[in-house]
């Protein structure tokens, strides 16, 4: 099949999705970089690039692409760091398993995405030295069917980026977190149908949120498994309004997986809200855990750049505080500061086999009942301190007043020493699985992220079941 | 050539910082002639690289001025000039609580960024605007 035969049905494929573009497709067979169409209006043609059979590499197809291509990439291992910075692209492997991105520990990231729209599917990136897969300063994105594992940061990063979809992804061997959503509010994302294992933590989200969802996902034999956090190293503090619906999360204590010091800190729990706010928890499945299923605990930052900020502001976007100038606060009062949780409902939970408390809630502050946190309906064994959904109850009034019975020792938590970190090139992270392929890679029109987050019925979430051998 | 360089963080933020603007504003009309730059001394503005962001993005200084990057963030970072070479510090270098430190002797503007979370003009970028 001739290049220009293939661009004609790449466009009549992607006609219906596209059409609004007014597609002047170009049929003089060339490649759309070819056409030096750099000063006019980007055109949506949905023409396919294919690599190596009209580009040797993966960074000449995107620099080739015009928005609305298709990069189709053959089976094949490619040692390069790929920028995209080309708006609405579909960059696709045929096989997720075969077409592999391979930093050799040398280059930083597999696939690095600075444009707006642009869709990552079907495909492997490992042995980079930061990330696997990476949008920044974007609207939309997505990324399906990826697989990321041995990467020296992340697996799957989006930073700064809103109007996100990250699903069927498996991810492993980062020692900071396999999937990562941060600095973005609102955030207008959802992590959907992701595994992510070996990791210093399954998935960090700092100072995101905001219609981002974390649903009907796997976290498990990470240091920790999701992990929202405060802290006034990036961005648009603090966390706030997650919500974490419908995952299994289990046997979060792997103590040979590489380890940011979150990480470490964060080690043998499940889900721990690391001073993050606002965030609903519900209907998730919670087991074997050495410290706690469920935990709210502040997260301590030493020689922060900025105070917590008042509740009140907790609703400003993103993009108007970005601006703003550092604030000048005295350094003594920015040697340590403390983000507490608050506002966060923990509701309808399936927890148990944790060392500490199936449930947890905890401050170096006296009033916790004044940090708005609350516990309903949840199945478990143990909580601290005692009679936590009676102290909180997320209906009605407590039914119990002693915080003091069972209560969480921070400071012993905070102070415990752990496995220190292994580093990634040499911990012994599984070698994945074969993991399932998009449906047809080689036939499905270009879809750029010009059309997410995909709807989600929370509702219709139940609490999954209980994996087979677990 | 890199300038000189501490791992010290000193505290001294941006309060500094816009009092130096400040400085640089008052002392901008002291002897300026097409051929010769007057320079300031002892004139400091701060830059804090945060995760992953240079804050303030943008800066304006005097001659003479010299300008303080610290990483404040949780991971490393670069500061690289989008043209020429003869600033800037790379990431071995810049670890976080490192100071990266230079003095800018030219008027002109100088845009830079991090590699590792951007581009020359996209991501993690700033601009140092030198005025005579």
């Amino acid at each position: 099949m001739t290049r220009g035969i293939r661009r004609a049905l790449a466009g009549l494929l992607a006609l219906g999705l596209l059409a609004g573009a007014c597609s002047s497709d170009d049929d003089d067979g060339d490649t759309a970089a070819d056409d030096e169409a750099t000063e006019e209006t980007p055109v949506a043609t949905g023409a396919t690039i294919r690599v190596p059979d009209d580009h040797d590499t993966i960074q000449a197809a995107v620099d080739a692409a015009r928005p609305g291509d298709l990069v189709l990439i053959a089976p094949g291992v490619y040692e390069e760091a790929v920028d995209v910075t080309v708006e609405n692209l579909t960059i696709r492997g045929l096989d997720r398993n075969e077409v592999i991105l391979d930093g050799g520990f040398e280059l930083e990231n597999g696939l690095r995405v600075l444009a707006d729209g642009v869709a990552i599917e079907n495909m492997t990136a490992r042995n980079y030295t930061t990330n696997g897969f990476f949008w920044t300063g974007v609207t939309g994105y997505r990324g399906s069917y990826l697989t990321a594992y041995r990467n020296g940061d992340y697996g799957v990063y989006a930073f700064d980026s809103v109007k996100g979809q990250l699903e069927h992804i498996y991810a492993s061997g980062s020692p900071d977190a396999g999937i990562y959503i941060g600095q973005c509010y609102p955030c207008d994302a959802v992590i959907s149908d992701v595994i992510s294992e070996y990791n210093g933590l399954g998935y960090s989200g700092t100072n995101s949120g905001g219609n981002l969802l974390i649903v009907n996902s796997t976290f498990r034999h990470n240091r920790a498994g999701i992990v929202p956090n405060s802290g006034s190293y990036e961005l648009c503090y603090p966390e706030r309004e997650t919500t974490i619906v419908g995952n299994v999360v289990y046997d979060n204590n792997q103590p040979d997986t590489p380890a940011i010091d979150v990480a470490l800190l964060a080690m043998g729990n499940g889900i721990l809200v690391a001073g993050g706010n606002r965030n609903v928890i519900e209907r998730n499945l919670v087991f074997d855990h050495e410290r706690t299923g469920i935990g709210l605990v502040p997260f301590p930052e030493e020689e922060a750049n900025d105070l917590v900020p008042d509740p009140d502001t907790w609703d400003t976007p993103c993009a108007e505080v970005r601006e703003e100038p550092l604030p000048d606060h005295p350094e003594d009062a920015l040697a340590l500061v403390l983000w507490d949780p608050q506002q966060n409902s923990v509701r309808g939970n399936v927890v148990s086999g944790s060392g500490v408390a199936d449930l947890a809630f905890g401050s170096l502050q006296e009033d916790l009942a004044g940090l708005g946190n609350c516990f309903s309906g949840n199945t478990f064994e143990t909580t601290a301190p005692n009679d936590l959904e009676a102290l909180a109850p997320c209906d009605g009034a407590p039914t119990a007043t002693d915080w003091t019975g069972g209560a969480l020792d921070l400071l012993a938590l905070m102070t415990a020493e752990q496995p220190p970190s292994v580093d990634y090139r040499e911990a012994p992270t599984p070698e994945p699985l074969a993991q399932p392929n998009m449906p047809d890679a080689e036939t499905a029109p270009p879809r750029p992220a010009i059309d997410v987050p995909f709807a989600v019925d929370l509702d219709a979430i139940a609490v999954p079941e209980r994996p087979a051998g677990t | 050539m890199i300038g000189a360089m501490v791992s010290a963080r000193t505290g001294v933020r941006l309060g500094a910082a816009a009092l130096a603007v400040a400085a640089a504003a008052l002392l901008g009309g002291c002897g300026d002639t097409d051929d010769e730059v007057e320079l300031v001394e002892g004139v400091e503005v701060r830059v804090s690289a945060i995760d992953n962001t240079f804050r303030p993005e943008r800066i304006e200084v005097q001659a003479g001025t010299e300008v303080v990057w610290t990483n404040d963030g949780r991971n490393g970072h670069n500061v690289l000039p989008v043209e020429g070479d003869d600033w800037g510090v790379e990431v071995a270098d810049f670890e976080p609580d490192d100071e990266y430190r230079h003095r800018f002797t030219e008027p002109g503007t100088y845009p830079y960024y991090c590699s590792l979370h951007g581009t020359t003009d996209k991501g993690m970028v700033g601009t140092v605007v030198v005025t005579g």
